[in-house]
Protein backbone atom coordinates (compact mmCIF):
# COMPACT_ATOMS: atom_id res chain seq x y z
CA UNK A 1 0.00 0.00 0.00
CA UNK A 2 1.18 3.18 -0.74
CA UNK A 3 0.20 6.57 1.68
CA UNK A 4 0.56 9.95 1.45
CA UNK A 5 1.32 10.90 4.79
CA UNK A 6 0.57 15.11 5.32
CA UNK A 7 2.03 16.35 8.58
CA UNK A 8 3.95 19.77 9.38
CA UNK A 9 4.91 17.99 12.94
CA UNK A 10 8.44 16.22 12.04
CA UNK A 11 8.90 14.01 15.07
CA UNK A 12 5.12 13.22 14.48
CA UNK A 13 5.92 12.70 10.46
CA UNK A 14 9.09 10.59 11.18
CA UNK A 15 6.90 8.16 13.66
CA UNK A 16 4.22 7.90 11.40
CA UNK A 17 5.97 7.26 8.53
CA UNK A 18 8.55 4.27 10.88
CA UNK A 19 5.47 2.65 12.06
CA UNK A 20 3.53 2.66 8.63
CA UNK A 21 6.50 1.06 7.11
CA UNK A 22 7.04 -1.73 9.33
CA UNK A 23 3.69 -2.42 8.61
CA UNK A 24 4.65 -2.98 5.05
CA UNK A 25 3.46 0.44 3.39
CA UNK A 26 5.34 2.85 1.07
CA UNK A 27 4.96 6.41 2.83
CA UNK A 28 5.24 9.78 0.94
CA UNK A 29 5.85 12.27 3.29
CA UNK A 30 4.32 16.08 2.85
CA UNK A 31 4.77 18.48 5.13
CA UNK A 32 2.10 20.81 3.63
CA UNK A 33 -0.35 20.97 1.23
CA UNK A 34 0.94 22.41 -1.78
CA UNK A 35 3.49 19.46 -1.44
CA UNK A 36 1.02 17.28 -0.86
CA UNK A 37 -0.75 18.38 -4.16
CA UNK A 38 2.24 17.65 -5.94
CA UNK A 39 3.03 14.05 -4.45
CA UNK A 40 -0.50 12.84 -5.45
CA UNK A 41 -0.54 14.73 -9.10
CA UNK A 42 3.50 12.61 -9.40
CA UNK A 43 2.76 9.33 -7.75
CA UNK A 44 0.97 5.95 -7.37
CA UNK A 45 -0.97 6.70 -4.05
CA UNK A 46 -3.94 4.40 -2.58
CA UNK A 47 -4.64 5.88 0.70
CA UNK A 48 -3.86 10.01 2.14
CA UNK A 49 -3.85 10.69 5.61
CA UNK A 50 -3.51 14.07 6.23
CA UNK A 51 -3.76 16.55 9.25
CA UNK A 52 -6.50 19.08 9.34
CA UNK A 53 -4.75 21.95 10.40
CA UNK A 54 -1.61 23.08 8.39
CA UNK A 55 0.37 26.25 8.58
CA UNK A 56 -0.64 28.87 4.91
CA UNK A 57 -3.97 26.69 3.91
CA UNK A 58 -7.41 25.86 4.71
CA UNK A 59 -7.77 22.65 6.54
CA UNK A 60 -9.84 21.05 4.06
CA UNK A 61 -8.65 22.13 1.20
CA UNK A 62 -6.37 19.13 0.08
CA UNK A 63 -9.19 17.06 0.75
CA UNK A 64 -11.58 19.06 -1.85
CA UNK A 65 -8.57 18.93 -4.36
CA UNK A 66 -7.94 15.30 -3.87
CA UNK A 67 -11.97 14.02 -4.00
CA UNK A 68 -11.99 15.93 -6.91
CA UNK A 69 -9.39 14.38 -8.66
CA UNK A 70 -10.08 11.26 -7.41
CA UNK A 71 -13.67 10.43 -5.55
CA UNK A 72 -12.54 6.86 -4.91
CA UNK A 73 -9.16 7.90 -3.02
CA UNK A 74 -9.79 6.89 0.89
CA UNK A 75 -8.88 9.85 2.69
CA UNK A 76 -8.50 9.61 6.43
CA UNK A 77 -8.21 13.39 8.50
CA UNK A 78 -6.42 13.81 11.82
CA UNK A 79 -7.16 17.17 14.08
CA UNK A 80 -6.00 17.87 17.35
CA UNK A 81 -9.40 20.24 17.21
CA UNK A 82 -12.24 19.52 15.09
CA UNK A 83 -15.44 21.42 15.43
CA UNK A 84 -18.96 19.84 14.72
CA UNK A 85 -18.96 22.11 11.80
CA UNK A 86 -15.58 21.39 10.35
CA UNK A 87 -16.23 18.07 10.54
CA UNK A 88 -19.78 18.00 8.88
CA UNK A 89 -18.17 19.82 6.34
CA UNK A 90 -15.76 17.21 5.65
CA UNK A 91 -17.90 14.34 5.71
CA UNK A 92 -20.02 16.49 3.52
CA UNK A 93 -16.63 16.65 0.96
CA UNK A 94 -16.68 13.18 1.41
CA UNK A 95 -13.80 12.50 4.11
CA UNK A 96 -13.43 9.00 4.55
CA UNK A 97 -12.29 8.96 8.16
CA UNK A 98 -11.70 11.04 11.06
CA UNK A 99 -8.96 10.57 13.76
CA UNK A 100 -9.26 12.66 17.13
CA UNK A 101 -5.56 12.78 18.14
CA UNK A 102 -4.12 12.22 19.97
CA UNK A 103 -5.49 8.66 18.84
CA UNK A 104 -4.18 4.79 18.85
CA UNK A 105 -2.04 3.83 16.22
CA UNK A 106 -4.23 0.69 16.16
CA UNK A 107 -6.95 2.65 15.27
CA UNK A 108 -5.48 4.40 12.36
CA UNK A 109 -3.97 0.97 10.96
CA UNK A 110 -7.62 -0.80 11.39
CA UNK A 111 -9.32 2.15 9.30
CA UNK A 112 -6.00 2.01 6.86
CA UNK A 113 -7.15 -1.07 5.64
CA UNK A 114 -10.75 -1.05 6.11
CA UNK A 115 -10.25 1.37 3.78
CA UNK A 116 -8.29 -0.09 1.22
CA UNK A 117 -10.23 -3.33 1.33
CA UNK A 118 -13.31 -1.21 0.16
CA UNK A 119 -11.62 0.42 -2.14
CA UNK A 120 -9.87 -2.64 -3.85
CA UNK A 121 -13.07 -4.78 -3.79
CA UNK A 122 -15.01 -1.69 -5.58
CA UNK B 1 9.96 20.51 -0.62
CA UNK B 2 8.14 20.07 -3.83
CA UNK B 3 7.10 23.42 -5.78
CA UNK B 4 3.33 23.66 -7.28
CA UNK B 5 3.38 24.27 -10.87
CA UNK B 6 0.91 26.93 -11.08
CA UNK B 7 -1.46 27.04 -14.48
CA UNK B 8 -4.53 29.23 -14.62
CA UNK B 9 -6.56 26.40 -14.72
CA UNK B 10 -5.19 25.03 -11.44
CA UNK B 11 -5.66 28.72 -9.69
CA UNK B 12 -9.92 28.86 -10.48
CA UNK B 13 -10.28 24.83 -9.70
CA UNK B 14 -8.48 26.07 -6.14
CA UNK B 15 -10.91 29.56 -5.85
CA UNK B 16 -13.34 27.12 -6.45
CA UNK B 17 -12.79 24.78 -3.90
CA UNK B 18 -12.80 27.56 -1.32
CA UNK B 19 -15.90 28.79 -2.88
CA UNK B 20 -17.20 25.59 -2.12
CA UNK B 21 -16.15 25.51 1.43
CA UNK B 22 -17.74 28.17 2.06
CA UNK B 23 -14.55 30.38 2.54
CA UNK B 24 -14.54 34.19 2.86
CA UNK B 25 -12.92 34.78 -0.75
CA UNK B 26 -11.11 38.11 -0.13
CA UNK B 27 -8.15 38.53 -1.15
CA UNK B 28 -7.01 38.99 2.80
CA UNK B 29 -8.65 36.26 4.21
CA UNK B 30 -7.13 33.73 1.16
CA UNK B 31 -3.83 35.37 1.87
CA UNK B 32 -4.47 33.68 5.36
CA UNK B 33 -5.62 30.29 4.16
CA UNK B 34 -3.80 29.35 1.28
CA UNK B 35 -0.80 32.55 0.54
CA UNK B 36 0.77 30.90 -2.22
CA UNK B 37 -2.57 31.08 -4.21
CA UNK B 38 -3.38 34.91 -4.04
CA UNK B 39 0.62 35.09 -5.39
CA UNK B 40 -0.13 32.99 -8.52
CA UNK B 41 -3.16 34.91 -9.20
CA UNK B 42 -1.72 37.89 -9.51
CA UNK B 43 1.09 36.71 -11.34
CA UNK B 44 -1.13 34.85 -13.85
CA UNK B 45 -4.54 37.05 -13.35
CA UNK B 46 -2.80 40.88 -13.14
CA UNK B 47 -4.88 40.88 -9.55
CA UNK B 48 -7.18 39.07 -6.97
CA UNK B 49 -10.23 40.49 -8.21
CA UNK B 50 -9.45 39.33 -11.86
CA UNK B 51 -8.97 35.76 -10.76
CA UNK B 52 -12.17 35.53 -8.81
CA UNK B 53 -13.93 36.54 -12.33
CA UNK B 54 -12.58 34.08 -14.31
CA UNK B 55 -13.22 31.46 -12.16
CA UNK B 56 -16.93 32.72 -12.61
CA UNK B 57 -17.32 34.98 -9.26
CA UNK B 58 -18.38 38.32 -9.07
CA UNK B 59 -15.44 40.15 -7.19
CA UNK B 60 -17.91 43.11 -5.85
CA UNK B 61 -20.67 40.50 -4.52
CA UNK B 62 -17.13 38.78 -2.83
CA UNK B 63 -16.43 41.85 -1.16
CA UNK B 64 -19.91 42.90 -0.19
CA UNK B 65 -19.93 39.17 1.52
CA UNK B 66 -16.95 39.45 3.29
CA UNK B 67 -17.59 42.60 4.50
CA UNK B 68 -21.36 41.23 5.82
CA UNK B 69 -19.65 38.13 7.36
CA UNK B 70 -17.12 39.99 9.87
CA UNK B 71 -20.41 42.19 10.65
CA UNK B 72 -22.23 39.33 11.23
CA UNK B 73 -19.16 37.63 13.41
CA UNK B 74 -18.73 40.61 15.77
CA UNK B 75 -21.93 41.80 15.95
CA UNK B 76 -23.06 40.38 19.71
CA UNK B 77 -19.70 41.10 20.95
CA UNK B 78 -18.72 44.28 23.07
CA UNK B 79 -14.97 44.59 24.96
CA UNK B 80 -16.06 44.16 28.09
CA UNK B 81 -18.25 40.57 26.64
CA UNK B 82 -13.99 39.60 24.87
CA UNK B 83 -12.48 39.95 28.68
CA UNK B 84 -15.12 38.34 30.05
CA UNK B 85 -14.66 35.44 27.78
CA UNK B 86 -11.16 35.29 27.96
CA UNK B 87 -10.86 34.75 31.58
CA UNK B 88 -13.53 32.26 31.64
CA UNK B 89 -11.38 30.61 28.56
CA UNK B 90 -8.32 30.89 30.51
CA UNK B 91 -9.85 28.43 33.00
CA UNK B 92 -11.19 26.03 30.50
CA UNK B 93 -7.98 25.99 27.68
CA UNK B 94 -4.26 25.27 28.70
CA UNK B 95 -3.70 27.07 25.41
CA UNK B 96 -4.34 31.22 25.26
CA UNK B 97 -1.83 31.77 22.62
CA UNK B 98 -3.80 33.53 18.83
CA UNK B 99 -2.70 30.31 16.63
CA UNK B 100 -4.94 27.96 19.04
CA UNK B 101 -7.59 30.30 19.78
CA UNK B 102 -8.21 31.33 16.40
CA UNK B 103 -8.26 27.22 15.23
CA UNK B 104 -10.54 26.46 18.62
CA UNK B 105 -13.02 30.39 19.12
CA UNK B 106 -12.70 31.93 15.74
CA UNK B 107 -15.58 33.97 16.77
CA UNK B 108 -13.63 35.76 19.77
CA UNK B 109 -10.57 36.80 18.60
CA UNK B 110 -12.33 38.69 15.91
CA UNK B 111 -14.56 40.44 18.17
CA UNK B 112 -11.13 41.11 20.15
CA UNK B 113 -9.62 42.60 16.96
CA UNK B 114 -12.56 44.62 16.46
CA UNK B 115 -13.35 45.86 20.17
CA UNK B 116 -9.90 45.86 21.57
CA UNK B 117 -6.99 46.39 18.47
CA UNK B 118 -5.99 42.96 18.38
CA UNK B 119 -5.78 39.50 20.21
CA UNK B 120 -2.70 40.09 22.39
CA UNK B 121 -3.96 43.75 23.62
CA UNK B 122 -6.79 41.57 24.57
CA UNK B 123 -5.34 39.15 26.27
CA UNK B 124 -3.12 41.33 27.96
CA UNK B 125 -6.52 43.58 28.92
CA UNK B 126 -7.85 40.77 30.47
CA UNK B 127 -5.10 40.66 32.64
CA UNK B 128 -2.41 38.18 31.15
CA UNK B 129 1.28 38.28 30.35
CA UNK B 130 0.91 37.38 26.72
CA UNK B 131 4.24 36.54 26.25
CA UNK B 132 4.24 34.17 28.93
CA UNK B 133 0.34 33.10 27.95
CA UNK B 134 2.64 32.12 24.20
CA UNK B 135 5.10 30.36 26.03
CA UNK B 136 2.64 28.38 28.09
CA UNK B 137 0.70 27.88 24.65
CA UNK B 138 3.73 26.55 22.82
CA UNK B 139 4.83 24.26 25.83
CA UNK B 140 1.47 22.59 26.56
CA UNK B 141 1.54 21.88 22.82
CA UNK B 142 4.97 20.11 22.84
CA UNK B 143 4.29 18.35 25.59
CA UNK B 144 1.35 17.04 24.43
CA UNK B 145 2.46 16.00 21.01
CA UNK B 146 5.42 14.42 23.27
CA UNK B 147 3.16 12.66 25.25
CA UNK B 148 1.30 11.13 22.35
CA UNK B 149 4.44 10.39 20.47
CA UNK B 150 5.55 8.41 23.29
CA UNK B 151 2.15 6.36 23.78
CA UNK B 152 2.57 5.39 20.17
CA UNK B 153 6.05 4.09 20.20
CA UNK B 154 5.39 1.62 23.59
CA UNK B 155 2.06 1.08 21.68
CA UNK B 156 4.39 -0.30 18.65
CA UNK B 157 7.00 -1.75 20.97
CA UNK B 158 4.54 -4.06 23.11
CA UNK B 159 3.60 -6.00 20.07
CA UNK B 160 7.35 -7.35 20.34
CA UNK B 161 6.28 -9.82 22.83
CA UNK B 162 6.34 -9.90 26.50
CA UNK B 163 10.40 -8.97 27.06
CA UNK B 164 11.44 -7.26 23.46
CA UNK B 165 14.97 -7.72 22.26
CA UNK B 166 16.86 -5.33 21.45
CA UNK B 167 18.48 -6.41 18.87
CA UNK B 168 15.72 -7.87 17.39
CA UNK B 169 14.08 -4.61 17.07
CA UNK B 170 17.13 -3.30 15.59
CA UNK B 171 17.19 -5.48 12.70
CA UNK B 172 13.57 -5.69 11.78
CA UNK B 173 12.96 -2.33 12.26
CA UNK B 174 16.18 -0.10 12.45
CA UNK B 175 14.03 3.56 12.06
CA UNK B 176 11.87 2.22 14.98
CA UNK B 177 14.57 1.38 17.15
CA UNK B 178 16.21 4.62 16.48
CA UNK B 179 13.03 6.69 17.50
CA UNK B 180 12.57 4.32 20.92
CA UNK B 181 16.08 5.54 21.79
CA UNK B 182 15.60 9.40 21.11
CA UNK B 183 12.53 9.36 22.34
CA UNK B 184 13.23 8.02 25.86
CA UNK B 185 17.21 8.49 26.07
CA UNK B 186 17.96 4.74 25.80
CA UNK B 187 16.40 1.00 25.10
CA UNK B 188 16.17 0.21 29.08
CA UNK B 189 14.49 3.26 29.81
CA UNK B 190 11.79 2.45 26.80
CA UNK B 191 11.72 -0.85 27.76
CA UNK B 192 10.73 0.48 31.42
CA UNK B 193 8.49 2.49 30.28
CA UNK B 194 6.89 -0.40 28.42
CA UNK B 195 6.26 -2.19 31.25
CA UNK B 196 5.13 0.71 33.62
CA UNK B 197 2.65 1.37 30.89
CA UNK B 198 1.01 -2.29 31.05
CA UNK B 199 0.97 -2.23 34.91
CA UNK B 200 -1.39 0.85 34.27
CA UNK B 201 -3.10 -0.53 31.86
CA UNK B 202 -3.48 -3.79 34.03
Amino acid sequence: MRILVVEDLPDIMELFGALLEMDGAVVHKASSYNEALEIADNNEIDIVLTDYKMPGMHGLYLLDMIKHKNPNMPVILMSAYLDNDVAVKARRLGVDYILEKPFEYEELFKAIRKLLRKKWRE
Amino acid sequence: MARVKWTKEKIVKRILSLHKLGEDLSNSNVKRIDGALVGAATAYFGNWSAALEAAGLDSAEVKKASQRRRNEKIKKWTSEKVLEEIRQKADAEKDLSYAYMKEKHPALVAAAGKYVTSWKKAVEAAGFDYKEVQEKGKLHRQELNKIWRGDLLLERLDKFGESPDERDVSQKAPAFHKLLSKHFGSWRSAVSALKKRRKERK
